[in-house]
């Protein structure tokens, strides 16, 4: 019972990343937007997944691969907003596009 | 029958992602559709192995993520240096 | 056998990693395990490890017990604003320079990882413990506050 309210907020996540990929026109608030959302529906969607399938080693396997999934994206995010910003690309001249 | 729905959403959000991917104006939001596809392929992998109870299946999601993340840091650091190989 | 008894903590690491992928109680199973688990430690000997033992002084254990509710907490707290957001259309970029006290690598690395985990902020680029974050403005709280908030947030569990 209770992972179908999870999966069910997760849900909402995943339309509102939508939503914000195409809603803005400013490449770092896309970076900001669609990337983050995606990352809470993920963590939603896995303790879901865990919930419903109780203490096995199912969920031990889960288990890893959110703990894998909350080190890395957080990295990729970072590394790919970090070559945007050596590259000389500033806040103002790009609303315009 | 809430994992199939599930299944459904996230195959439709990938395909929506692709648009932006095609249309996207600068290099970085090519990159940000690629690292959103990747993180909903391991999830689409999980649910499906939790749907058919299969073990084998979480560990190819595992491989996923593995061969995502180093994709993305290499493309990324490739278009840093301005897209030299040295 | 004397680089085994200094990495000890590296050799059982590996090992519960390998029991845990694989899942697999036959003897054979835990053999291959035990070897691998020994080369492994061997060859990376020096990575981690020096002769004065750990190269980067981690936090105490009973910290990160309470740092993960706390930064789940925030990450539900931060993605409900952040809809609202996404539904008002309000959305204006600035960089913010954040100082923080410590000049330990590692806890810099994880309070930089948290902040990147919670929707809205992402940090851009770190100069030895001054960390660049991109963050949306707020009309009310000016850049200042935002540094201010943050340390409190994270930076005070690990003293």
């Amino acid at each position: 019972m209770i992972y179908k309210g999870l999966l069910i907020l997760s849900w909402i996540y995943i339309i509102f990343g939508l939503i914000g990929i195409f809603r803005f026109n400013n490449m770092y608030v896309r970076l900001l937007t669609s990337s983050k959302i995606d990352t809470v529906a993920t963590i939603t969607i896995l303790i879901a997944l865990i919930v419903k399938s109780g203490i096995n080693d199912l969920s031990l396997r889960l288990l890893l691969i959110m703990i894998f999934i909350m080190i890395t994206n957080p990295v990729n995010n970072h590394i790919i907003c970090r070559s945007a910003y050596l590259n000389g690309i500033r806040i103002k001249g790009e609303i315009d596009k | 029958m809430f994992l199939i729905i599930t299944m459904i959403l996230l195959i439709i959000a990938m395909f929506v992602t692709i648009i932006r991917m095609i249309i996207g104006p600068t290099v970085w939001d090519r990159l940000l559709a690629l690292n959103l596809i990747s993180a909903k392929t391991i999830l689409l992998l999980a649910i499906y192995g939790v749907y058919r109870n299969n073990i084998l299946l979480l560990d190819i999601s595992i491989s996923y993520g593995i061969i995502g993340f180093i994709g993305i840091m290499l493309l990324s650091m490739f278009i840093q240096r301005g897209g030299r190989l040295k | 056998m004397k680089l085994i008894k200094e990495n000890y903590k590296l050799f059982i690491l590996l090992y519960i990693f390998w029991i845990i992928l694989t899942m697999n109680f036959d003897f054979t199973n835990l053999v291959t395990g035990l070897i691998i688990s020994i080369i492994t430690t061997i060859g990376s000997n020096g990575i981690l490890y020096d002769e004065h033992g750990f190269k980067v002084k981690g936090p105490k254990l009973l910290s990160m017990v309470k740092f993960i509710p706390r930064l789940m907490f925030e990450i539900y707290m931060s993605s409900f604003s952040y809809i609202i957001r996404i539904i008002k259309k309000d959305c204006d970029p600035v960089f913010v320079d954040v100082k923080l006290n410590t000049n330990n690598l590692l806890i810099i690395t994880i309070i930089s990882n948290a902040i990147t985990l919670t929707p809205g902020t992402i940090t851009i680029n770190t100069d030895k413990n001054k960390l660049i974050v991109l963050s949306i403005d707020d009309p009310e709280k000016k850049g200042k506050d935002l540094a201010e908030e943050i340390i409190e947030k994270y930076e005070k569990i690990f003293k």
